[in-house]
């Protein structure tokens, strides 16, 4: 495991069991490790169940790992055990649900996690306006959580992870059970979050959101862990096709060739799906524009069709995958 | 190092803060609270039946009321007091802060003090009224009485509390019960065990048994204070450093207990 002061979390090794029953143990992580590089936004894809939230409550120290460890990387590059208190100064966590003390105000909320993590009453309450203003939720100081949207106990939630400025944010399932108003805000603070520098690492087992927001993601799937990586690089690996549009000359069509007798007729011409592994894809590719030249066609248009996350997620994660960081 | 020491007993304050507001917010208190004031009321009631010694007799007949009423109180929130931590999972975000868990354990323990010391002065005085609106006379064993008591409602909750760090409410209710009864017949349990002159392991065990289970006959004063009996302030003193040990005692083995458990 290579660690550096370009990693925000370490996750080396991490295996946990939970004992449901006497004679059979749940295995709920086995053998996870990856690394979340700093300043990046982490999205941690995986079904229900598969062990995201195992993993995040370990990240955040609330359970001790059977073996491996977690870390949290501070800004000098030293790796700080998670369950260490060092490393939760580091840390901002909103849990799944907003399971907060309802009978609390916003102000109260603030002032009771400030003091827990150990800061000063004044500084507390000069923070509360920029941070309520932050997660929009401004208007609201005086209100008690109870009466509090699930949008809105989602945004406190943002606030009181924040309150401490952490370099990391750890996100369980940020979105879930959110209309899609709430799913924008929530996406729209993330990332307004993440251009301050800050690392975020959240859960989800949503895919557009991680399309949309993140810039590395890891699967996880009955407790292990399947791939991480850059998205782009992800993408970019799995690429599936390419599509060819030309044109041939009048009375001339593909069926004359082998080779591109699969168009099909479109509006202006004829397409082809050129299908093949990574390796074999450039040279088919060359083959065809080749062939369509030599036949005095026109060439329209060539463009890749790579997986999407989806198709990683529900198909190819673990074929497709191997290979990439694990 | 001395302001390291300032911020864990800041963020222990901070527990117990939150701690009380939700307590003092339970449906359960204000009812027990009720009833033990209609109890004060039923007192004065009762006193009124006897010609003389009305005053001792609502003293007497309150005290068991204000002492029952402030064990039930302590058994059923200490009993949830961790456990619904757990269940509500507020815990959470609690421990990902930088807080260890026997912080949690003694903050919630200490806001559960803070409403029972509330809740049984509230009806210490008001029997005290009613006893002295009957013509009784302040003496300064009430305040070892009001002391006693709040030790002993002090260990039922510290009990309470290693129940609630690994099991469910109810349960934990149910032993906490348990002891508290068993507690104030530990003195006629224990010379049951020396007269039936038991052998062998059993006689064991149930000495270890009365070694650790609490003697909670030792804070009932109530018979002294109705009848003018002497209850010196060196017995109380014992007693105290008795109750004191017993909760300090409690406390370390439920922060040890919920330290080692999963969540």
């Amino acid at each position: 495991m290579i660690m550096s002061q370009t990693q925000a979390i370490i996750v080396d090794n991490v295996s946990k069991k939970f004992q449901t029953s006497l004679l059979k143990p749940l295995l709920a992580l086995n053998q996870v490790s990856f690394l979340v590089p700093r300043g990046e936004v982490f999205g941690f894809l995986g079904p229900n169940g598969a062990g995201k939230t195992t993993l995040i409550k370990i990240i955040v120290g609330i359970l001790k790992a059977d073996h491996g460890k977690c870390f949290i990387v501070d800004s000098q590059g030293i790796p700080i055990e998670s369950f260490k208190r060092k490393a939760k100064l580091k840390l901002g966590y909103l849990p799944e649900r907003p399971y907060f003390h309802d009978f609390l105000t916003t102000t109260e909320f603030l002032l009771f996690h400030g003091r827990l993590m150990g800061l000063p009453d004044d500084e507390i309450y000069a923070k509360i306006p920029g941070l309520l203003e932050k997660v929009g939720l401004s208007a609201s100081r005086h209100q008690k959580l109870r009466t509090f949207s699930k949008g809105m106990l989602q945004r406190i939630g943002f606030a009181q992870t924040l309150l401490h400025d952490p370099d990391v944010l750890v996100l369980d399932e940020p979105m879930s059970g959110l209309d899609p108003v709430g799913r924008r805000e929530i996406r729209d603070i993330i990332t307004q979050i993440s251009q301050t520098g800050k690392t975020i690492f959240f859960s989800t087992h949503i895919i557009h959101d991680v399309e949309v927001i993140c810039t590395t993601v890891g699967f996880v799937q009955n407790g292990s862990l399947k791939g991480a990586g850059n998205i782009e690089f992800l993408l970019g690996k799995t690429l599936k096709s390419m599509e060819v549009r030309y044109s041939l000359p009048e009375k001339m069509g593909p069926i004359l060739s082998p080779l591109l007798s699969a168009s099909r007729k479109t509006m202006d011409g004829w397409a082809l799906d050129i299908e093949s592994t990574p390796d074999e894809l450039e040279k088919k590719i060359n083959e065809i524009l080749s062939l369509i030249l030599q036949q005095k066609g026109i060439i329209k248009s060539v463009s890749p069709r790579k997986s999407t996350l989806e198709d990683i997620f529900f198909e190819g994660s673990k074929a497709s995958l191997s290979g990439v960081q694990k | 190092m001395k302001k390291e020491v300032l911020k864990l007993f800041k963020q222990i304050g901070a527990i117990a803060i939150v701690t009380f507001h939700e307590l003092i917010r339970e449906k359960i208190l204000w009812s027990s609270f009720l009833f033990g004031i209609l109890c004060v009321g039923l007192a004065y009631a009762v006193s009124q039946l006897s010609f003389v010694e009305s005053a001792r007799i609502a003293l007497s007949f309150g005290l068991t009321a204000v002492s029952i009423v402030g064990g039930l109180i302590s058994v059923v929130m200490g009993a949830s007091l961790i456990a619904k931590e757990v269940q509500n999972r507020t815990l959470y975000l609690v421990l990902t802060k930088s807080v260890w868990r026997w912080q949690l354990v003694l903050g919630r323990y200490l806001g559960l003090c803070g409403v029972l010391v509330l809740n049984t002065a509230c009806m210490i005085f008001i029997l005290f009224v009613v006893f002295l609106f009957l013509g009784g006379s302040f003496q300064i064993q009430f305040l070892q009485c009001l002391l006693l008591q709040l030790i002993e409602l002090g260990i039922l909750s510290s009990i309470a509390c290693i129940f609630s760090a690994f099991t469910t409410p109810t349960l934990a209710a149910v032993f906490t019960l348990g002891i508290w009864v068993i507690g104030h017949a530990m003195e006629g349990f224990q010379i049951v065990v020396k007269k039936a002159e038991i052998s062998g392991l059993l006689n064991g065990v149930l000495n270890i048994l009365i070694q650790v289970l609490p003697d909670l006959t030792r804070f009932d004063v109530k018979a002294q204070i109705a009848h003018t009996l002497p209850l010196t302030w060196l017995y109380t003193m014992h007693t105290v450093f008795y109750g004191v040990s017993y909760i300090v005692f409690a406390l370390v083995l439920s922060c040890f207990i919920f330290s080692k458990r999963d969540l």
